[in-house]
């Protein structure tokens, strides 16, 4: 389990939307692989020093968006992600981290250009779960 | 309850360890006084001094000790910790209360031991040694627990006067003037047990409500009320005698007359007035019998004129009087005479005289009628009467008088006469108060006077006798060879015959007996007038009180206490102290109950008693009801007029309430 | 009587003199979870909290904690709950050790590993005077002797007040570690927010002595919204808003805070004609400040303010 959680108190977002935030970017960025363990909520809790109940929230929201499922007796799993949103949900949820990555190389005086490379850049370096191509996912 | 009665003893025992060196040296430097050393004096547990010390360190010691278990407990937050445990106030109460007493007993009680010890141990002390001795400074010991408790209450109480914490105090001022007063030690007893249990329920029930005067039970409000009464007693009984100061007023002053004979044997009434606190003295002497004498004004002359003699009460007994137990003279036993080497005492228990060396200070032996004796109770012969004089050197059984020699061990009878005619008082007749000439012997049936070696110069028949004419004056006129008797009523008879009964005046020559003899009026009693400092006196002390006063002075100084300063403390008690108190409680909104029974309080209780109404409640604040707009107090939630309750808090638009239990629904992004 | 409430009050009134420290107060706390009492400094949090133990009477009113009357606890009540103090107020002449040796004799139920866990983790030397620690060490060693009986109702009365943040660390910690037992419940006052953000479960807020929320603490959260209107010139003055927090005018701009943001408010607005109209993202501290600062609008327009 290579799960770095860390989270900000005074910040706009709320905790458990701090822990979803980063459990998506783990998943996404293959931190976590599809079948990997998450902390138990007890165990996440100590060690995040947060409301128990703040996790349990987390974790359900995740569930409820299909990243993750809780078995029996045996604890949290990733799971292959199902689609739980439309396209346009999607994009309306992309809207504002594109926006919020743009105003920042923009404040940091990085180039179009600049800007453009680097996302590429980090394109290629990761190994991305993508779906070829531009066909809307069928499972 | 253990665990907090041993964190209770460490936490104080630096203050108990303070206490005992204090008390230890203050002894010390009693004990070792130069010059006027009670060692020496033989009055180790009776003296003045010792006995103020110890009054004074148990006093302060007690109160002080009390107040800082508590006070060092008080800020808020170490109060819950002490209280914020598994057991109950009453637990609490129990643990601080022992531990403190232990200290105490510990404190004051193992010097005071060590004291006494060491004053009952042969030969450090050249003095008898009665248990009974002990008495005083046992009483004050324990009346130091009284001023624990008292300081202990000072400390709890939570009252928004600052001045009126220290009202508990009071009682603690009280109980140490009664204690004086009483005739005997039972009463002193009494009188502390009393005090000790008003003021452990009022500080048991303190604990329970933190301090606070509300949220008390009823009996403990009434201890407290009680105390601070006390209290405000004291505080009225201050600011009364102050503002009597402050009064312009008449002054008091008496009025004193009495009969006397002149060395011709002419008979004076001398009247003496006595005028305010300068004791500016008119004396006027007015010839009644005899020829050749004139009215005198001036004192010192009428004085050379008088005829040598004496006087005295055939039951006085010049041991102080037994009210004085708990001062510094102790009854049992007096200094006689002291010798280059020797001190000897009269010992009561014994009825003999017992010496001291000086330097080793053990006892020599003792005194009695049958002589000598190497221990003190001889063979248990007794002499049963004093002499009355300076010089002490006479001392008599029922049937005998003896002269003794305290240089020589002796004793040698003077006088004696018949088991049915015993002696009743035997007096020294000394001139210019030092020549020791002639001595006075009462017997039932007659009065003798003897000269000093026991020689009859004349006797005549006790008439008007024992047990009401007591008072004797015997004169020696001039040229020798004449006497003067005069036999008067004892001052207690003298106020039931109120004056019907007169005084027994006779003229005796040499062996002939009475020459002449004539009854003159009695004479008043001592008149006061007292003035207007009374009428102070009387507006502040509660009629209760006035009343017991004047009952137990009644016999004594009747004018002390008139009839007056009774009506006026009724007065201002029912016309001052219970409109304002019912109007108060009427605004307070008290209830029925509590309204009657303040008003019975103040009626009785008078000036103290408002005050210590005013100290005791805690007033609730008032405001305007939302409802009827008029004021009411805050502590009922209807309104006492218009029986409305209070507005909810005011809502701004601003609150955010929702139902707990319920997590907050996800919300949308943004 | 709801079993599920471990403190319930009812028009809780206190006044000091003729001034109310708390005013009708209405509150329910469930059992489970932790609770945050919230306010301003002199707004009643520590007189609510000592009537509420009974070490105060209250002028009118009453309550129930484990359901016994907060006028007349019990000792059994006692043995169940644990208070922690402001001032962590301790006897500064026993050490350590004697200090829980002491406590320990009266809780039939103290567990001396958590004693000992606590101390340790707060690095305390068993034989040190309590009057020669830190706050910080104070207040571990307070903390160790209340969770130590392992109470069912644990009452902190702002427990972080002084400590460093290693130690206000440790506490979380160890308030975290409590809620492993679902029937234990904590109630706490606090001006951590950071610390409240991260335990509490449910808030209570308390103004001027009067109760003003209480909510979980999202929903605390999500009532208040910041919204940033943008204007070409100087913007026109508000129109009346219930729940209106405060707003902040300046050159081209103006900002609303307020609460419960309807689609009335929305409208009102909206009215004004705003180029823009963004709702913006608010931390709970600033919501906080916001809820409980000074109300009503502030203009930092240079030609209205100059003189």
């Amino acid at each position: 389990m290579n799960l770095s959680i860390a989270i900000n108190t005074g910040s706009a977002t709320p905790i458990y939307k701090q822990i979803t935030d980063q459990v998506r970017l783990a998943v996404a960025t293959r931190k976590l692989a599809v079948g990997d363990q998450l902390p138990s909520v007890r165990a996440l809790a100590e060690e995040l020093v947060v409301n128990p109940n703040t996790v349990a929230r987390a974790y359900t929201d995740l569930a409820r968006e299909g990243l993750i499922e809780s078995r029996a007796g045996r604890g949290v799993f990733v799971t292959r992600k199902r689609k739980m949103f439309t396209r346009e949900e999607g994009r309306r949820r992309l809207e504002p981290l594109l926006e919020g990555v743009i105003g920042e190389a923009m404040v940091m005086d990085f180039t179009q250009e600049e800007l453009r490379e680097a996302f590429e850049k980090k394109l290629s370096q990761c190994q991305w779960n993508f779906k070829k191509g531009a066909e809307p996912n069928n499972e | 309850m253990k665990t907090l009665l041993l964190k209770e003893l460490r936490e104080n025992v630096k203050v108990a360890a303070l206490g005992l060196v204090i008390y230890t040296l203050l002894l010390l430097g009693q004990y070792s006084r130069p010059g006027q050393s009670p060692r020496d004096l033989g009055r180790l547990l009776t003296d003045g001094d010792f006995l103020t010390s110890t009054t004074w360190f148990c006093g302060l010691f007690g109160a002080v000790l009390g107040w800082l278990q508590i006070h060092n407990e008080r800020r808020p937050d170490l109060w819950a910790f002490l209280c914020h445990r598994p057991i109950t106030r009453t637990a609490i109460f129990l643990a601080k209360a022992t531990a403190g007493l232990c200290l105490y007993v510990l404190a004051a009680g193992l010097p005071l031991l060590g004291y006494i010890v060491w004053a009952r141990l042969p030969g450090h002390v050249a003095a008898p040694f009665e248990w009974l001795m002990v008495r005083p400074a046992a009483t004050w010991f324990l009346a130091g627990s009284v001023c624990y408790f008292a300081g202990m209450l000072t400390g709890l109480r939570q009252a928004r006067w600052y001045a009126s914490r220290g009202l508990g105090l009071g009682v603690a001022v009280i109980v140490f003037v009664a204690l004086i007063e009483t005739t005997a030690f039972w009463q002193g007893l009494a009188i502390l047990f009393l005090a000790a249990a008003i003021l452990i329920t009022a500080v048991w029930s303190g604990f329970g409500s933190d301090g606070y005067y509300e949220g008390q039970p009823v009996w403990g409000k009434a201890a407290l009320t009680g105390i601070l009464l006390a209290g405000s007693v004291v505080v009225a009984t201050a600011a009364g005698r102050f503002l009597t100061n402050l009064v312009p007023r008449r002054d008091t002053s008496y009025t004193k007359s009495f009969y006397a004979m002149s060395q011709t044997g002419a008979v004076f009434r001398a009247t003496v007035k006595v005028v305010g606190p300068a004791e500016k003295m008119r004396f006027m002497a007015e010839p009644l019998l005899g020829a050749g004498i004139s009215l005198v004004t001036n004192r010192t002359e009428f004085y050379t004129q008088c005829a040598k003699g004496t006087k005295f009460d055939v039951d006085h007994d010049d041991r102080p009087h037994p009210s004085a137990w708990m001062l510094a003279d102790c009854s049992l036993f007096s200094a006689w005479h002291n010798t280059a080497d020797e001190v000897w005492y009269y010992w009561d228990r014994y009825g003999r005289l017992v010496g001291y060396d000086r330097t080793t200070r053990r006892c020599v032996g003792s005194l009695g009628p049958k002589g000598f004796a190497r221990n003190v109770e001889g063979s248990g012969d007794r002499f049963n009467l004093r002499t009355g004089g300076t010089h002490h050197l006479i001392l008599s059984t029922a049937t005998t008088a003896f002269l003794v020699d305290i240089e020589q061990r002796t004793t040698t009878p003077i006088f004696t006469t018949s088991e049915d005619d015993p002696i009743l008082a035997v007096h020294e007749v000394e001139f210019n108060n030092r020549d020791w000439e002639y001595t006075a012997v009462v017997t039932r049936k007659s009065i003798h006077v003897l000269t000093r070696e026991g020689k009859q110069v004349w006797e005549t028949p006790y008439e008007p006798g024992y047990p009401d004419y007591v008072a004797i004056d015997v004169y020696f006129l001039e040229p020798p060879g004449q006497y003067g008797l005069m036999i008067a009523l004892s001052v207690q008879e003298k106020e039931r015959a109120k004056g019907k009964l007169p005084v027994h005046v006779s003229w005796l020559a040499g062996d002939q007996g009475i020459v002449r003899s004539v009854d003159l009026p009695d004479l008043p009693a001592v008149r006061f007038d007292s003035g207007e400092s009374k009428l102070v006196m009387g507006a502040v002390m509660p009629p209760p009180l006035l009343a017991m006063m004047r009952l137990s002075t009644r016999d004594s100084a009747p004018e002390e206490f008139p009839q007056t300063m009774l009506l006026i403390s009724g007065a201002v008690a029912l016309l001052v102290c219970l409109p304002i108190g019912w109007r108060l409680g009427r605004r307070y909104r008290f209830s029925l109950a509590a309204q009657v029974g303040w008003a019975m309080f103040h009626l009785i209780c008078g000036v103290p008693g408002l005050l210590a109404f005013l100290s005791v409640q805690e007033w609730p604040a008032r405001e305007a009801c939302p409802n009827c707009k008029k004021l009411r107090v805050v502590d009922h939630a209807q309104c006492e007029h218009c029986g409305a309750g209070f507005a909810p808090p005011e809502k701004t638009g601003t609150e955010v309430f929702a139902p707990l239990g319920a997590k907050a629904e996800p919300q949308a992004a943004g | 009587m709801n079993e599920q409430a471990v403190i319930r009050t009812q028009g809780l009134t206190r006044y000091f003199g003729a001034r109310p420290a708390v005013y009708e107060l209405n509150l329910e706390v469930p059992r489970g979870g932790v609770f945050a009492l919230l306010g301003r400094n002199g707004s009643g949090k520590t007189t609510t909290i000592r009537m509420l133990l009974g070490l105060l009477a209250p002028t009118r009113g009453g309550g129930t904690i484990l359901g016994y009357d907060i006028r007349a606890l019990p000792p059994e009540a006692r043995a169940r709950i644990g208070y922690l103090t402001e001032e962590h107020q301790l006897y500064g002449w026993m050490s350590v050790r004697e200090t829980g040796d002491f406590q320990s004799r009266f809780y039939p139920a103290w567990n001396e590993k958590i004693f000992r866990g606590i101390i340790g983790h707060f690095g305390l030397r068993p034989t040190a005077l309590v009057k020669s620690l830190s706050r910080g060490e104070r207040a571990g060693l307070c903390l160790a002797l209340t969770l130590a009986p392992e109470p069912e109702l644990l009452i902190l009365d702002d427990p972080a007040i002084g400590l460093d943040p290693v130690a206000r660390r440790s506490l979380i910690e160890s308030m975290v570690f409590l809620t492993r037992r679902s029937d234990r419940t904590i109630f706490f006052s606090s001006h951590q927010l950071p610390d409240v953000e991260r335990v509490a479960d449910y808030i209570a807020v308390l103004d001027h002595s009067v109760l003003r929320a209480c909510c979980p603490l999202e929903t605390f959260r999500n009532s208040i919204r910041q919204v940033r209107l943008r204007f070409p010139g100087t913007p026109p003055p508000l129109p009346k808003i219930p729940g209106l927090l405060q707003a902040v005018r300046s050159e081209g701009e103006l900002r609303v805070t307020c609460v419960h943001y309807t689609g009335a408010t929305e409208a009102a607005l909206r009215g004004l004609g705003p180029t823009e109209m963004e709702p913006a993202l608010i931390t709970l501290e600033d919501a906080f400040i916001s809820y409980l600062g000074d109300r009503g609008e502030k203009s930092f327009i240079l030609s209205e303010t100059e003189a």
